[in-house]
């Protein structure tokens, strides 16, 4: 397996807003030689961590895809206007690459879908089976030492803005 | 025709707020308004909790000052357990509040307040932020992230991560120091100090750049909040309260914190969740009083670091015969000394030897039902108090949050350079970014209140008395 970092990113106090975090752990489990980091939002400093990795999987709980959703990060550096403290995995990408003129070679996010992101710990069934897909699915992509563009899962595919 | 300009939201700050600009029928600036337009009810949903558990509650409060919450929670326990922690477990406590400062200091000079410094009030909104300032000097973006790094690192390396570690607990600590870790962290020193010197340099070398901008950012005497050392020194962790005027008196000294809510009312706003803070004696408003590194590097006698202390001597030659520096701007200043301290307070403290002790807790049960904690998180006092049952379950709790007590001079802040810079007829982004850097100047945590989600371009609309949208600009 190409080595490859997985980062899941949320809030666990705020019902499904922590997927990215739960899917990252159970990632962990099921494939001990993967880094995995899990945070509440990206901070800059992450920029530093991701130059060391040739591939990186974001994982995030959206409000905005009732799906499954699988994005390729890439493309040209984007000019974003980052303006708090936390930061989106595009404008990390292009932070990465702006301060140390690389960045990972592949990088992909995937939201899964969210449904109450009320406060407290309970997730809802319909996001703890998106879950599961994504680990599922993830594994299958990491396992592959093929390109994420050739192994992505065909549902909804829209390259991130 | 009398109009408003809303400037939201507000940028480079932790969370979401909006300030208003009212005109009158010349033009002219009759008041501004800095209104914190979220509610998230921290007190409230935690009654019915355990004790025990709050210190990893109320760390949630904020991603980027969680741990002046774990620790501020930690001390309230202690209180409710009626315990002395052991000797060792306050040194740590002390280490973790240090990185909190470095990681929460370092973010708002490099990331937030420096795009300004660097590139100019009036440079291009489009690239006036991290990656314009990576573009005109990399090799300094990069020491600032390395040098926030390395707070989060002390953060992660005793608390196992870096946002929301439940480390710390009445009666001490979960885990003791180790060797190892303790001579990774020394490692960094070298550098950290380094940094924090060359930000040092950095930001003296700009003032003169904005000598005409300087004295209109919160240039006005208000009361100086924070905690001081038994002997003076400037404190992080304990101590007692200290008021000092504007002036440069001290009026009143060695408050016990337990006594907090005799000297501080909360005024409230129908205009904002953002509560007001004031001194009760003097009343509100003209109770306004500030806190944080601005006032922390006043009241204190001295600082027993000696880079720091050289700093703070040539800060405070700058207070002239009021013998307080009241210029709001100058926040950044004593941020900035107050990071040069931290990394040096560090290493003494990763230096003792006591350090890894392996007595981190005392243990014990529900010894009181009301217990205070109080420490300086980066952007000032921090107070919680909880009321217990016998059994250790929450029945109220209050959080007096350091940018809450800023409010009002947030506000005045926000009003004078309203004032200096509009006149009703020259709007510009320039103007419109130095009001926002007014509030910058206090780097305040909304967070702590609100629950940040991100980014959003500045929006200023223009309406009229009846509410009518006339103008508005988006960046």
């Amino acid at each position: 397996m190409i080595p490859a970092l997985v980062i899941g990113f949320g809030n666990t106090l705020r019902g499904d807003d922590g997927a990215g975090i739960l899917a990252a752990e159970q990632l962990a489990a099921r494939l001990p030689d993967l880094a995995v980091d899990t945070m509440q939002g990206l901070q800059p400093e992450l920029a530093e961590r991701l130059r060391g990795f040739g591939r990186v999987v974001f994982l995030d709980a959206s409000l905005r895809n009732p799906h499954l959703a699988f994005s390729l990060l890439g493309g040209s550096p984007r000019r974003t206007r980052p303006g708090s403290h936390s930061l989106s995995p595009a404008e990390i990408m292009d932070l990465c690459f702006s301060l140390y003129e690389r960045r990972p070679e592949e990088a992909m996010l995937v939201e899964i879908p969210a449904h109450d992101c009320g406060i407290g710990t309970a997730m809802t069934e319909a996001t703890r089976s998106a879950i599961t897909a994504c680990v599922e699915a993830v594994a299958r992509i990491l396992c592959n030492d093929q390109a994420f563009s050739a192994t992505l899962p065909s549902n909804p595919v829209e390259p991130a803005a | 025709m009398s109009k408003t300009v809303t400037i939201a939201p507000v940028t480079r700050i932790e969370g979401h707020a909006k300030i208003t600009i009212h005109l009158d029928d010349k033009g002219t600036v009759t008041d501004a308004r800095f209104h914190v337009n979220e509610f998230r009810g921290f007190e409230k949903f935690c009654e019915g909790r355990l004790m025990w558990e709050m210190a990893g509650i109320t760390s949630r409060i904020c991603g980027i000052c969680p741990t002046s919450h774990l620790i501020t929670s930690a001390k309230a326990g202690d209180d409710i357990l009626a315990v002395a922690i052991p000797p060792t477990a306050e040194k740590l406590r002390r280490l973790i509040t240090l990185a909190q400062w470095i990681q929460s200091h370092a973010l708002s000079f490099f990331h937030l307040s420096s795009p300004d410094f660097l590139l100019g009030f009036d440079s291009d909104p489009a690239t006036r932020n991290i990656f314009g300032l990576i573009a005109k000097d990399k090799e300094f973006a990069r020491r600032g992230i390395r040098l926030r790094k390395f707070g989060q690192e002390i953060i992660e390396v005793l608390g196992s991560r870096r946002i929301h570690t439940p480390w710390a607990v009445a009666g001490g600590v979960r885990e003791p120091f180790e060797v190892s870790k303790r001579d990774y962290l020394l490692a960094w020193i070298p550098e950290a100090r380094e940094t924090a010197l060359l930000a040092l340099k950095t930001l003296k070398s700009i003032h003169e750049n904005f000598s005409t901008d300087i004295p209109n950012y919160g240039n006005f005497r208000s009361l100086f909040v924070g905690l001081v050392a038994p002997d003076g020194a400037l404190e992080y962790y304990d101590g007692t309260i200290r008021i000092m005027d504007g002036g440069g008196n001290i009026i009143a000294d060695k408050i016990d914190p337990h006594s907090y809510s005799d000297q501080f009312g909360e005024a409230t706003e129908d205009w904002s969740y953002l509560k007001f803070p004031y001194y009760k004696p003097l009343g509100h408003p003209q109770g306004m009083y500030r806190v944080g590194p601005l006032a922390r590097v006043n009241i204190c006698d001295y600082i027993d670091t000696p880079l720091a202390e050289e700093e703070r001597q040539i800060f405070k030659a700058m207070a002239g015969q009021a013998e307080a520096v009241n210029n709001s701007f100058y926040y950044h200043y004593a941020r900035l000394i107050e990071l040069l301290f931290a990394v040096e307070k560090a290493e003494a403290l990763l230096n003792d030897p006591e350090i890894l002790n392996p007595h981190v807790r005392s243990k014990a049960m529900i010894n009181r039902l009301m217990g205070i904690g109080v420490s300086e998180a980066p952007r000032g006092t921090l107070f919680h108090q909880y009321w217990v049952d016998e059994n250790g379950v929450l029945q109220k709790v209050n959080l007096i949050i350091a940018t809450a007590q800023n409010n009002l001079a947030m506000n005045r802040t926000v009003r004078q350079l309203a004032m200096r810079y509009i006149d009703g007829n020259k709007i510009t982004d320039g103007i419109l970014n130095r009001i926002e850097a007014g509030i910058r100047c206090f780097d305040p945590c909304l967070s702590c209140s609100t629950h940040a989600a991100g980014q959003m371009p500045l929006h200023v609309q223009l309406f009229d008395a009846d509410h009518r949208l006339l103008d508005e600009i988006r960046r």
